[in-house]
C-alpha cells in the first residue's frame, strides 16, 4: 500500500464574492468572481490555472493568500485549513508559500532598495548563512548582477523587477510559490528566458509552481496539470497532455487556437 | 441620528475638561482670612462642595432635561438668558462674514483664473497670501486704528450707538450695518482669501484641462460650459469644507469680538474664563459646540441636496 | 521621488519659502551676534523710541531694545509652534496609521471621538483650559498639541487606504511580516509625504494661535516675550507706536507665508512624482 501522499495545497468547493453593501461574507448584492472550484497541488507536481481576464483567477490567489475572505468553500495548505489558523500561525504558514505578483513594479516598496527589500526576508526567514553570500548566489542563479542592490524599484527594467520579485520569493526557500501572470509584460524572447529559468529553478529547488495565465502555450512547459475555468466556473482539469492535446470541450479549444 | 450621541458627548467632555483645570472658582469670592464656615457656606451657594460624580449627574440632569445650564457666578443670571442675547450679534457677525468671504472669494477667484498670471492676479494673489497669513485680530486692530480711530470713518466698538433704538427702521438698519463694517470685514477677508485660492485653483485646472481636449475655440458656447464645469469643480471642496470652517468662523468672531468690543458670545466666554465663571463657561462651550454640529448638519444637507452623486447612492 | 527631484525644476514656491524660512532661523539663532543689547535689559531713558542708529528697531515701553526682543521672542514663538506640531504629528499619525490600517470598530470609535473633538472651536477649547489654569508654556503647546491631531489623523488614514491596497504591503504581508512592521516601515514611509506637508502648514496655523492667545493675554507671560506679546504690546496705540506692532507683525506674516509656501510646494512636488497614486491631502 502506498503512503497517501498528502497535497501541498487543496481547494475545495471555493466561493469568492465581492458585494456592494451588506456585510463580511454574506452575499448580497454579490458579483460572484469564483464559484465552487476545486483543485489540488500535489508535491512534485505544478499546476497551471488558465482563463480569459476576468475569469476569476487573481481571486482564487488571493483567497489562498489569504487576502480575501471566501464566501465558502475550504483552503487546506500542508493540510492545515487556513480559515482556522490564528494569525499567528498564519504568519507561520507563509513561510512556505510565496508569490511573485502580475505587477512586478507595484510590488516592491518604492522607497527601499533592492537590497535592503531582500535583506528583510532574509530577516525573516531567519536564514542563518551568511547572508552577504546567500543573496550573490540567489542574485547569480536568477541571473541578476550584484549591483542591483543599491538600486530603487523604479530604475530597474521590467524583466529585472520580475526576477527580483521571484528572488524574494526565494530566499525562504518556499515549498510554493505562486505566479501571477508571469509572461504577461513580457515580449517572446524574454518569455523564452523566463521560462528556462522557472525550469532550472525548480530542478535546483524542488519548487512546486502554481501558476496562472490566460496563455496556454507558453506554461505548457511549465506544468503538469491545467485548471480551466470561465467567468469563475470550472471547465475542465487534468494532466497537461491529456488537455492540450485530447480535449473535447469547445471552450478550452479556443484558448489553445488563440494562441497556437 | 449619531449627532444627538455626539453632543452628549460634547457636554459630557465640556464638564470634564473645565473640572479638570486647574483652579478654582470660589477663590475669586473669597477671602481667604475669612473663617473656615463663611467660606464653606459660599462654597455650597455655589454647589462646589459636592463630589465631582454628583455635579456631573446634576448637571446631565440639568442640561438635557430643562436646557438648563444654570446660574452664572459672576452675574447671578441665568446662564441661559445672557447666552441667549450674546447669541444674536455673534450669528450675525458669523454669517455675514461667511456671505462676504463666498461672494469675494468666488468672484475674484473666477476673475483672476481667466487672466491668468497677468499683473492683476499677481498683485491679488499676493494680496489674499498676505491676508491669509495675518493673525486676525492684528488685521482687526490695523482697520480699527486706522478707519475708526484715524479717519473716524467707522465708530470703535459696540454693535449700535447709544441712540440706536430712537431711529427709524431704515436708519436702524444703516446704524447697524456701519458698527458691523469692520469686524465683518475682518472676520471675512482672511476667509475670502482661503475660499479665493480653491476657486482660482480649481478654475484654472478646469480651463487648462478643457483647452488641452477641445483645442479648437467653439466661441462663447463652449466658454459657458467651462465656466460652469470650472464653477462645479472648485465649489466642490469649499463644500466640504464648510464644515471644518464652522470652528474656525466661531474661533475668529471670539478675536473679532473683542476687538471690537461687540457683546457676542466670543468676549462673553472670555470674561467667562478670566473669571472663571464655570457655568457660563460650560454653557457657551456647549452652545458653541451645538452650532458647530448644527452647521455641520446644515452643510451636509446642502451636499445633499447639490451633489446628485449622493443622492443615488 | 528621488529621480524626479532632479528632473522637475523646482517649483517657485517651495523655493521662495524656503529661502525666507532659513533666512528666518538665521535670524533668529544669530542673536548675540546680531545685538549687543540682552532682550530683558531695560533703558528707562529711552522708553518708546522709534528706530534710530542705536535700536534699528526702536524700543518698547520700558526701553528694551525691538530688534532684540524679537530675535529672542521669536525663539518663543517658532519653539512653541514647532514643539506642538510634532507632539501633534506624532499623535495624529499613529492614530491614523492604526484606524486605516485596521477599521472595523476602532476606526469607527476613533472618528466619532475626532467628530466630538473638532466640533470645539479650537479657540474655545484653549481659552478653557489655559484660561482656568496658570499659564505656562508648556500647557500651551500640550493644549495646542493636543487640539491639532485630528486633522493629521484623518489625512493619514486617508492615505493609509490607498497604500494598503498597493502590492508591495501585500508582498509584503504574503512574506508573514509582523503586522506592526508593516505598518511601520512598509506603510509609515509611503505617507510621509503628506505627513510632512501637514505638519508644515500646522506650523503657520499655530504661530498665528500662539499670537491671538498672546492677544488674549494667554500665551507667553511676561517677561519672556513672543511675537505675538509684543504685537499686543503695541496695540493701545497702534500709530503712536507703530515700530512695535509693525516690526512684530511683518516677522509673523512672514514666517507663516514661509511655511505655507514650504507646504504648497512640498504638496506639489508629491502631486507631480506619483501621478498614479495622487497623494490626498
Amino acid at each position: 500500500m502506498l503512503p497517501k501522499i498528502s497535497p501541498i495545497l487543496e481547494v475545495k468547493q471555493l466561493v469568492v464574492s465581492y458585494h456592494s453593501g451588506g456585510r463580511n461574507g454574506h452575499l448580497f448584492n454579490d458579483t460572484l468572481a469564483v464559484q465552487d472550484i476545486s483543485f489540488s497541488v500535489n508535491p512534485g507536481e505544478s499546476l497551471a490555472i488558465v482563463g480569459e481576464s476576468g475569469s476569476g483567477k487573481t481571486s482564487i490567489l488571493m483567497a489562498i493568500l489569504g487576502f480575501i475572505q471566501p464566501a465558502a468553500g475550504n483552503i487546506y495548505f500542508m493540510g492545515k485549513d487556513i480559515r482556522q489558523l490564528s494569525s499567528a500561525e498564519m504568519i507561520e504558514l507563509r513561510h512556505w508559500i510565496q508569490p511573485v505578483f502580475q505587477d512586478s513594479g507595484a510590488s516592491l516598496n518604492p522607497r527601499m532598495t533592492i537590497g535592503s527589500i531582500l535583506h528583510e526576508a532574509l530577516r525573516v526567514f531567519n536564514v542563518d548563512d551568511d547572508r552577504q553570500e546567500f543573496i550573490q548566489k540567489l542574485l547569480t542563479q536568477i541571473g541578476l548582477e550584484g549591483g542591483i542592490l543599491s538600486r530603487y524599484s523604479y530604475q530597474l527594467s521590467g524583466g529585472q523587477k520580475q526576477r527580483v520579485n521571484l528572488a524574494r520569493a526565494m530566499i525562504g526557500k518556499p515549498k510554493l510559490i505562486i505566479l501571477d501572470e508571469p509572461f504577461a509584460a513580457q515580449d517572446i524572447s524574454n518569455q523564452a528566458n523566463f521560462v528556462n529559468l522557472l525550469l532550472n529553478l525548480r530542478q535546483t529547488f524542488a519548487l512546486n509552481y502554481l501558476i496562472v495565465s490566460h496563455n496556454l502555450s507558453v506554461i505548457t512547459p511549465l506544468a503538469d496539470r491545467i485548471l480551466v475555468i470561465r467567468s469563475g466556473q470550472f471547465v475542465e482539469e487534468g494532466p497537461v497532455a491529456e488537455i492540450i492535446f485530447h480535449t473535447t470541450n469547445e471552450y478550452t479549444k479556443t484558448l489553445i487556437n488563440a494562441v497556437s | 441620528m449619531g449627532s444627538g450621541l455626539t453632543i452628549f458627548v460634547g457636554i459630557t467632555l465640556t464638564f470634564v475638561i473645565v473640572h479638570l483645570a486647574p483652579g478654582d472658582p470660589s477663590v475669586r469670592f473669597i477671602d481667604p482670612s475669612q473663617t473656615l464656615a463663611s467660606q464653606q457656606i459660599i462654597q455650597k451657594r455655589f454647589g462646589l462642595d459636592e463630589p465631582l460624580h454628583v455635579r456631573y449627574l446634576k448637571w446631565i440632569k440639568q442640561v438635557v432635561c430643562h436646557f438648563d445650564f444654570g446660574t452664572s457666578f459672576y452675574y447671578d443670571r441665568s446662564t441661559g438668558d445672557m447666552l441667549a442675547s450674546a447669541l444674536y450679534p455673534t450669528i450675525l457677525l458669523a454669517i455675514s462674514a461667511l456671505i462676504l468671504a463666498l461672494a469675494l472669494g468666488i468672484l475674484l477667484g473666477v476673475f483672476v483664473a481667466l487672466r491668468r498670471n497677468s499683473l492683476f492676479d499677481r498683485l491679488l494673489t499676493a494680496i489674499m497670501m498676505i491676508f491669509y497669513s495675518t493673525p486676525t485680530f492684528w488685521i482687526g486692530v490695523l482697520f480699527l486704528g486706522f478707519f475708526a480711530s484715524a479717519l473716524g470713518w467707522f465708530p470703535t466698538s459696540q454693535m449700535v450707538s447709544l441712540y440706536h433704538y430712537k431711529l427709524s427702521c431704515l436708519s436702524r438698519f444703516i446704524d447697524l450695518a456701519h458698527h458691523l463694517f469692520l469686524p465683518v470685514l475682518t472676520l471675512g477677508l482672511p476667509l475670502a482669501a482661503v475660499f479665493y485660492r480653491y476657486v482660482r485653483s480649481g478654475m484654472i485646472e478646469a480651463l487648462q484641462s478643457e483647452y488641452i481636449l477641445a483645442a479648437r475655440a467653439r466661441g462663447i458656447d463652449q466658454r459657458r460650459v467651462l465656466f460652469q464645469y470650472g464653477l462645479q469643480n472648485s465649489m466642490l471642496p469649499i463644500i466640504n469644507l464648510l464644515g471644518m470652517i464652522i470652528p474656525g468662523l466661531l474661533s475668529g468672531a471670539v478675536m473679532v469680538e473683542v476687538v471690537f468690543s461687540l457683546p457676542g458670545m466670543g468676549r462673553l466666554m472670555v470674561n467667562a474664563v478670566f473669571g472663571r465663571d464655570y457655568p457660563l463657561i460650560m454653557a457657551a462651550n456647549v452652545l458653541a459646540f451645538i452650532m458647530v454640529v448644527t452647521g455641520n448638519l446644515l452643510a451636509d444637507m446642502f451636499c445633499y441636496l447639490t451633489d446628485p452623486r449622493i443622492r443615488y447612492k | 521621488m528621488m529621480s524626479n527631484l532632479k528632473n522637475i525644476p523646482a517649483d517657485l514656491s517651495l523655493k521662495t519659502g524656503t529661502i525666507m524660512i532659513v533666512i528666518l532661523i538665521f535670524f533668529l539663532m544669530a542673536g548675540s551676534f546680531i545685538s549687543p543689547y540682552r532682550p530683558e535689559l531695560q533703558d528707562l531713558s529711552q522708553t518708546l523710541s522709534p528706530p534710530s542708529r542705536g535700536h534699528p528697531l526702536g524700543t518698547d515701553f520700558y526701553g528694551r531694545d525691538l530688534l532684540t526682543r524679537l530675535i529672542y521672542g521669536g525663539r518663543i514663538t517658532l519653539g512653541i509652534s514647532t514643539l506642538a506640531t510634532i507632539l501633534a504629528i506624532m499623535i495624529g499619525s499613529v492614530i491614523g496609521l492604526l484606524c486605516g490600517f485596521f477599521g472595523g470598530l476602532f476606526d469607527l470609535l476613533c472618528m466619532r471621538f475626532i467628530d466630538v473633538l473638532l466640533g470645539f472651536p479650537r479657540i474655545f477649547i484653549i481659552l478653557l483650559i489655559i484660561g482656568l489654569g496658570y499659564s505656562s508654556l508648556g500647557l500651551v503647546v500640550l493644549v495646542m498639541a493636543l487640539f491639532s491631531w485630528m486633522e493629521i489623523a484623518r489625512i493619514v488614514r486617508a492615505n493609509v487606504w490607498v497604500v494598503k491596497e498597493q502590492l508591495y504591503i501585500k508582498s509584503a504581508q504574503a512574506l508573514g511580516l509582523s503586522r506592526s512592521r508593516v505598518i511601520f516601515r512598509h506603510i509609515l514611509p509611503n505617507v510621509s509625504g503628506p505627513i510632512i506637508v501637514s505638519a508644515v502648514l500646522l506650523i503657520s496655523s499655530l504661530i498665528l494661535l500662539e499670537s491671538g492667545l498672546s492677544f488674549l493675554g494667554l500665551g507667553a507671560q511676561p517677561p519672556t516675550a513672543s511675537w505675538g506679546t509684543i504685537l499686543n504690546e503695541g496695540r493701545t496705540d497702534p500709530l503712536g507706536t507703530w515700530w512695535i506692532s509693525l516690526f512684530s507683525g511683518i516677522l509673523i506674516i512672514i514666517s507663516v507665508i514661509g511655511f505655507n509656501l514650504i507646504g504648497d510646494g512640498i504638496q506639489n512636488l508629491l502631486n507631480h512624482t506619483h501621478p498614479k497614486e495622487r497623494n490626498v491631502a
